[in-house]
C-alpha cells in the first residue's frame, strides 16, 4: 500500500468514527418536558401544538409562544424568536430543538415540522 | 431482443412514474404540500441502491469461492476479472444511486421539515436526523471501498481483500437502513416516533390506492434502469480487460 | 373538519400549467440519458465483437 492511501484511509475512518459518535449523541436527545426540565440541556421533544386559541406572536420581541403536548401528554409553553413558521398549522407534529432557559418556558432554538407518515387515500381522515 | 427486454420495461415504467407521479391529482398531507409526490422518486433510489449493492456483494462472494482453478480458465481465462469487475461497477452505480438518494431526501426536507428556514441556513437541508447519518455512514462506507481499491497495485490482491471488506459494508447496510432509523425517533416518516409508529418504509397499509399504483412500477423501474446502468458499465471494463491484456 | 387533508382543486401548483414546464425539463433530462445509454450499447456491441474474437483465439 502505498502510505498516501493509508493516511486517506485512516481520514475516512476517523470520519466514520466522528460521525457515529455524533449519531448516538444526538439521537439521545429526543425527550420529554419534564426530562428536559430536569436536565436543563438542549434536547428534542416530540409533540403536538395544543391550545392553538392562546397562540401568539409578539411582534415587538419577535417571539412566538403556543403550547405544545409531547407524546406522554406534558403540556408546557414554548417561546420561539421568530415570527410563526408558514406551515405550522398544517403539521400534526412538531419537533422543538431547545432548552428551558427559566423553569417555566421552553425556548425552541429550532423547530422542525414532522411530516405525516401515512399516504392515505382521499377518504382517510 | 429478448435481453434488452429489461431496459424497455424500465423505461417505461420510470417514465410513467415521472409522468403519472407528478400530473394525477393526489391526497395533500399537512406541510408536505404537493412535494409528498417526491415519495415516487426518492424512495426507489433506495430500493435501487440495496439491489445494487446485493449484486455487488453476491459478486464479491463469488470471487472469494473461486478458489478451484478449473474456475480460472472459464470465461477464456477472464473469471476472476470479470468477477471482480461486476462487483466493483454495481457498487458505484449503488453509491450514484445513494448519492441521488440523499440529494433528493435534503431537497425533501428542506420543503418539509424546514421551510420556514431561509435557504442558506444549512440546518434548512440538513438536520443530522437518524436516518440522514444513517444513508451517509453508508455512502461513506462504500466511498472506503473505492479507496482501499485504489491503494492495491497487485490485482489479485486487490480483488480479494476488497471482496472481503465489501461483505462486511453490505452487512452494515443492515442495520443502517432497516433496523436503526426505526428504533430511534427522528423527523423521517420511518421513525420510531412516527404517527404510524414507524418500523418500517412505506407498508401496503401507510400507502393508499393512489400512491401505491406509481410507488411499486416506479420502485421496478429505477431498480431496472439502476441495473441497466451497471450492465453497461461492467462490459465496458470487461471488455478493457480482455483488449488490454497481452494486446 | 380535518386540516390535513386539503383537495388538490386549491392548489396552484397543477392550476398554473408551470408543472408542465417542470415536466417536460424532468423528460428532456431523462430522453437525454436514454439516448446516451443506447449510444453506449451500440458502441458495447461493436467492441464485444472484438473481444468475442480475442477471447476464441485464446482457446
Amino acid at each position: 500500500m502505498k502510505p498516501g492511501k493509508i493516511i486517506q484511509l485512516l481520514v475516512a475512518a476517523l470520519f466514520t468514527v466522528f460521525l457515529a459518535v455524533s449519531f448516538s449523541g444526538n439521537s439521545s436527545s429526543y425527550t420529554t418536558f419534564p426530562d428536559a426540565r430536569k436536565s436543563g440541556n438542549t434536547v428534542h421533544i416530540v409533540g403536538t401544538w395544543v391550545n392553538r386559541e392562546t397562540a401568539s406572536y409578539n411582534p415587538e420581541e419577535d417571539v412566538f409562544s403556543f403550547s405544545l403536548q409531547d407524546t406522554i401528554g406534558n403540556i408546557s409553553p414554548v417561546k420561539y424568536h421568530d415570527p410563526k413558521p408558514n406551515d405550522f398549522d398544517k403539521a400534526e407534529k412538531i419537533v422543538v430543538i431547545g432548552k428551558y432557559e427559566s423553569p417555566e418556558v421552553f425556548t425552541a432554538d429550532k423547530i422542525i415540522m414532522k411530516c405525516p407518515s401515512k399516504y392515505g387515500d382521499k377518504e382517510v381522515k | 431482443m429478448a435481453r434488452h427486454l429489461y431496459k424497455i420495461v424500465g423505461i417505461g415504467l420510470v417514465l410513467y412514474a415521472l409522468i403519472s407521479g407528478l400530473t394525477t391529482t393526489l391526497p395533500v398531507m399537512g406541510p408536505m404540500g404537493q412535494s409528498n409526490r417526491n415519495i415516487f422518486y426518492h424512495v426507489p433510489m433506495w430500493f435501487a441502491v440495496v439491489v445494487l449493492m446485493a449484486v455487488s456483494v453476491l459478486n464479491s462472494i463469488r470471487y472469494l469461492r473461486m478458489t478451484d482453478p478449473d474456475y480460472e480458465h472459464k470465461e477464456g481465462g477472464y473469471g476472476l476479472g470479470i468477477t471482480d469487475i461486476q462487483a466493483f461497477e454495481s457498487a458505484k452505480v449503488g453509491v450514484l444511486f445513494n448519492i441521488l438518494g440523499l440529494i433528493t431526501g435534503m431537497v425533501w426536507s428542506r420543503v418539509t421539515w424546514s421551510s420556514h428556514l431561509p435557504a442558506s441556513r444549512f440546518d434548512a437541508w440538513w438536520i443530522w436526523d437518524p436516518i440522514q447519518i444513517c444513508a451517509l455512514v453508508s455512502l461513506l462506507i462504500y466511498l472506503a471501498y473505492f479507496l482501499l481499491r485504489s491503494t492495491f497495485q497487485d490485482e489479485e490482491q486487490k480483488a480479494k481483500i476488497s471482496a472481503v471488506y465489501n461483505i462486511f459494508a453490505f452487512v452494515s447496510l443492515i442495520p443502517l437502513y432497516f433496523i436503526v432509523p426505526k428504533m430511534l425517533p427522528g423527523a423521517h416518516p420511518t421513525a420510531a416516533n412516527s404517527d404510524a409508529g414507524g418500523g418500517s418504509f412505506v407498508m401496503a397499509g401507510k400507502l393508499g390506492g393512489d400512491f401505491s399504483i406509481i410507488f411499486w412500477p416506479s420502485i421496478l423501474g429505477f431498480i431496472l434502469i439502476g441495473y441497466w446502468l451497471y450492465e453497461i458499465r461492467k462490459r465496458t471494463e470487461i471488455a478493457k480487460l480482455i483488449l488490454s491484456d497481452e494486446a | 373538519m380535518n386540516i390535513f387533508l386539503q383537495t388538490q382543486t386549491q392548489d396552484i401548483l397543477l392550476q398554473s400549467d408551470k408543472i408542465y414546464s417542470v415536466l417536460t425539463v424532468i423528460l428532456l433530462i431523462f430522453a437525454g440519458f436514454i439516448v446516451t445509454m443506447i449510444m453506449n450499447e451500440r458502441k458495447l456491441h461493436k467492441i464485444e465483437k472484438i473481444v468475442q474474437d480475442k477471447k476464441t483465439q485464446k482457446k
